[in-house]
């Protein structure tokens, strides 16, 4: 910085107004964290109300050199919205607004802080639902869904927020504001929409989104099926593919996870199965009611010992609610969590899951898997103890193999949780030096100075000036068991 | 384009090397088939050109996963064939002609984007030969991957700017056992309201095409799935018929294929992309002359034929931008593409403002295939 940093604050606060500006320690610690491992404090937090606020404070930050890290709910599961190394964190708290509905067009205009499920609502009535559906969607922002390109449950079929979102306005990191995209189809010109997508507050910040809405089907049906084993359900996932049919939601739940989810929400999970299936069909009615039994008819093929159709709304929600507070509900069965988010082709999934397993098992932890069985997107839960300063790194080393697993498998180490700080020095493993090479260079390009949220996304290693460093300590290990117990009441 | 050397890579790491060294001589231009070459300017000449001929044929490919890994100089009807195979499809059906990587670098589509999105949904990685002599990959094979940016859509729509895509991969998906589709005539507003009474009530229609013929317009609702579906679509495009006054008739699956494949013969072509409110209101604004295909419910009409004036085609621009939308003049003349140029578009400053980064990260100086995009000529100006 090339003054006095309560000179800075001055302009800050010059820009956010009064209102707009924490900068006492005790608001500030509740900006250190997110859905992660990881914390840090920020030097300040800017609430900015409007696009304009938020390229002043771009803008200055981008003038000082002071590190910038936009944020939305801090339900990132990557780090991403953790201000590494001190700075300015944007918060996008105070632009919640829903600026404009098209039911014609079937667009939605929304700033960045809206949160997921309050869009859902607001155009519910009208008979349309936005596609996107995180199991955090009561708290996350539409900003934060763009920025890890989130997905969901029901993303199998409907695609990943890259899908829904036609037009984003940005506040380049020099403080340019732009617009990329656009209402109508395939504008001319290379997919910048697309390549904004997902990542991670580290090229711009998003200030408004144009998001695609969609008419509600006209038929839903949930059911649940379970199996001996997770081979077994994973089994069925690929015959009921292979039959033609592609559910809207295949969701996995096993054994110890099930245990936890029951104990948490009274679901009415079966609790003896070794596995089990939560599928959605969304389609014409007739095309559901001709494609539900043979659904049903695979999973017993493939060795359901019970399958169980949902036959109204409420105990379609019942089916739901186990599922969607699934990650609250480890807290039942550990003290903490590490939550990994690898990726691997479906008809892999057996193998793999006796990996994850073997994995946790060699550092004598355990993992429960809660996942969205039909894209292979794995997410195992690595039960620790916080207070064992062993465990937690035995976590870290069987998160790590497992991601190692999900990679040679032909996968990804993430799916829909973002790189962030968490798993940057794991791209490595993914991507070869030409890519991480390209990936740096278009962070060069966009952010030359690395203001806007550094040391994330790229390994340590790239791009980055000294000292990112990534630390895991037991306090921090401590927090995260402190936040997942309040991740369990938030969801 | 003033073709110096022709250059046919057969592996991607040749393909670097070559791309490297003629890239470190002067410009280069990476062509496929040369199906779409006319629809884009040509590049800087004089050129080495690097051809994706020999780099054909399927890389990987396991049904059950619905995913398919190509090498990007592969005919699309050759992947569509294999796939056809297994009883699967990519979503997929532009013009037939033309290599994956075009198809890709031109981002074109055709009926089935109506109901399952275009190249960008469907692509869910490539690996690229990069001016700098190496290969890289983004995204990957599996259908969801946040690792690292999404440059994989970058290469959608980038006309070669970033490098040789030498291989793609896919989302499939099972082949529909049944597609047929309904035709309704009458005339536009008449087919209009059918349009918009069948999309209010969510059917998942594969397709939907408004073309305009010399005695009027007909729709073409194209019903995919099995027999229950298939009838029950069919059952609602009577219902909603009736309702507009429009007349039907049954008109298989080929017909309507057919009708969205006229306007890649024409003589002048141009594409209009607005928000699929406004596709009624650009139909209407058509000259007498102008033939259409249009997609209404994703805002996209091709406007063909034989010679074309610049005094018909000029309103449709300005239509299409005043309505927040983009054109692409895809084939013209000399002299009306002299009049006309390539492109409108409604708001330009972000993709002026991004473009330079893609090209900065991927090609910083600028030797492939440039000048092809609408964003090249404005980044080197
Ligand atoms: C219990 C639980 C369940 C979850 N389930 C899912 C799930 O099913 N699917 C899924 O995909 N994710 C899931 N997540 C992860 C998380 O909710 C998503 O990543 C979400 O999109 C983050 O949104 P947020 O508003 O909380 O963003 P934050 O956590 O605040 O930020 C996330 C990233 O976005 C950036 N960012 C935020 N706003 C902006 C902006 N306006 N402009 C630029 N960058 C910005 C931040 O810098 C950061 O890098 C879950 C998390 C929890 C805790």
């Amino acid at each position: 910085m090339s003054e006095q940093p309560s000179n800075f604050i001055a302009r800050l606060r010059a820009v956010v107004g009064d209102d707009g500006l924490f900068t006492e320690p005790q608001q500030l610690r509740l900006y250190m964290y997110d859905g992660s491992i990881d914390r840090a404090l920020p030097m300040a937090v800017a609430l900015p109300r409007t696009a304009e606020q938020v390229a002043g404070v771009v803008r200055l930050c981008h003038e000082e050199g002071v590190f910038l890290t936009p944020r939305g709910a801090g339900t990132g599961l990557s780090g991403g919205s953790i201000p590494l190394c001190g700075g300015v964190v944007l918060s996008t708290a105070r632009m919640k607004a829903i600026l404009a509905v098209d039911t014609e067009n079937q667009t939605v205009t929304v700033q960045p802080g809206l949160v997921n499920l309050d869009l859902t609502k607001h155009v519910a009535p009208l008979g349309f639902q936005y596609v996107p559906d995180p199991s955090s969607q009561g708290a996350c922002t539409i900003g934060g869904n763009v920025a890890e390109n989130s997905g969901g449950p029901h993303t199998l079929t409907g695609g990943v927020t890259t899908n829904h979102v036609l037009e984003i306005e940005l506040v380049m990191a020099d403080g340019e504001r732009v617009r990329i995209g656009s209402p109508a189809p395939d504008p001319p010109g290379p997919d910048f929409v697309g390549v904004t997508c997902g990542s991670e507050g580290t090229i711009a910040v998003v200030t408004q989104i144009l998001c695609r809405i969609v008419r509600k089907t006209e038929c839903v049906r949930t059911m649940l099926a379970a199996f001996d084993s997770c081979r077994a359900a994973s089994e069925a996932v690929s015959a009921v593919i292979a039959s033609g049919i592609v559910p809207t939601a295949m969701e996995m739940m096993d054994h110890t996870a099930l245990a936890a989810i029951e104990a948490f929400s009274h679901a009415g999970y079966p609790v003896d199965a070794g596995a089990v299936l939560l599928l959605e069909l969304e389609a014409l009615r007739e095309e559901v009611e001709d494609a539900a039994p043979r659904v049903v008819e695979i999973c017993r093929a493939n060795g359901a010992s019970e399958v169980r159709v949902a036959q109204n709304d409420e105990e379609r929600e019942a089916l739901w609610k186990g599922r969607k507070k699934a990650f609250g509900a480890m807290g039942r069965i550990g003290p903490s969590y590490y939550v990994q988010d690898g990726v691997i082709p479906r008809t892999r999934l057996p193998e793999v899951l006796e990996r994850v397993e073997e994995a946790a098992r060699k550092v004598g932890l355990r993992v429960a898997n809660v996942f969205h069985a039909g894209d292979g997107n794995l997410h195992p839960l690595i039960l620790f103890d916080d207070r064992d300063p062993g465990q937690a790194k035995r976590a870290i080393a069987a998160g790590e193999e497992i991601l190692r697993a999900c990679v040679e498998a032909g996968g990804s180490i993430t799916g829909e949780h973002g790189v962030g700080m968490e798993k940057r020095d794991y791209m490595v493993l993914q991507f070869p030096e030409a890519t991480l090479a390209a990936f740096t260079a278009f962070r060069d390009a966009c952010d030359p100075g690395h203001t806007l949220n550094p040391y994330k996304l790229l390994p340590s290693g790239l791009g980055c000036a000294e000292g990112g460093k990534r630390q895991k300590t037991m306090t921090q290990m401590q927090e995260l068991a402190e936040r997942n117990a309040a991740v369990g009441d938030a969801y | 384009m003033n073709v110096m050397e022709r250059l046919c890579p057969s592996s991607y790491d040749e393909a670097s090397r070559m791309l490297h060294e003629a890239s470190t001589g002067g410009n280069t231009a990476i062509v496929g088939s040369g199906s779409r070459d006319a629809w884009f300017p040509p590049a800087r000449s004089p050129v080495v050109a690097l051809d994706s001929a020999a780099l054909s044929g399927i890389v990987r490919y396991t049904p059950a996963d619905l995913t398919i890994c190509v090498r990007a100089g592969t005919p699309l009807a050759d992947v569509q064939a294999a796939l056809g195979r297994e009883g699967q499809r990519l979503p997929l059906d532009p013009w037939p002609q033309g290599t994956v990587g075009g198809l890709i670098a031109s981002n074109d589509n055709g009926p089935l984007r109506t109901r399952w999105g275009g190249v960008r949904d469907a692509l869910i990685g490539v690996r690229v030969a990069l001016p700098n002599g190496e290969v890289a990959r983004f995204g990957g094979d599996v259908v969801k991957n946040v690792a690292g940016y999404d440059l994989t859509k970058g290469y959608v729509g980038s006309a070669g700017a970033f490098g040789m895509i030498v291989e793609a991969t896919f989302k499939v998906q099972p082949q529909p056992a049944r597609g047929t589709s309904t035709a309704l005539s009458g005339t536009l507003d008449a087919v209009a309201a059918a349009w918009r009474a069948l999309r209010e009530r969510a059917l998942p229609f594969a397709a939907i095409e408004v073309v305009r013929t010399e005695d009027g317009w007909t729709l073409y609702a194209l019903a995919e799935g099995d027999g229950v579906i298939v009838e029950r679509l069919i059952r609602e495009c009577g219902e909603a018929a009736r309702n507009a006054g429009c007349s039907t008739r049954e008109a298989g699956h080929d017909e309507v294929v057919e009708q969205a494949r006229k306007p890649a013969g024409a003589r002048t072509w141009l594409r209009v992309g607005v928000p699929p409110a406004q596709t009624a209101s650009v139909l209407a604004s058509l000259a007498p002359d102008q033939r259409a295909v249009a997609r209404p419910w994703v805002g996209i009409v091709e406007i063909f034929g034989e010679a074309l004036g610049e005094d018909g085609l000029m309103p449709v621009l300005r239509g299409a931008v005043e309505a927040r939308g983009h054109a692409h003049v895809r084939r013209a003349d000399d002299g009306l593409r002299r009049l006309l140029g390539w492109w409108r578009i409604e708001q330009i400053e972000g993709g002026r403002t991004m473009f330079p980064m893609l090209k900065n990260a991927l090609d910083p100086a600028r030797r492939c295939n440039a000048g092809r995009t609408i964003y090249d000529q404005l980044d080197e100006g």
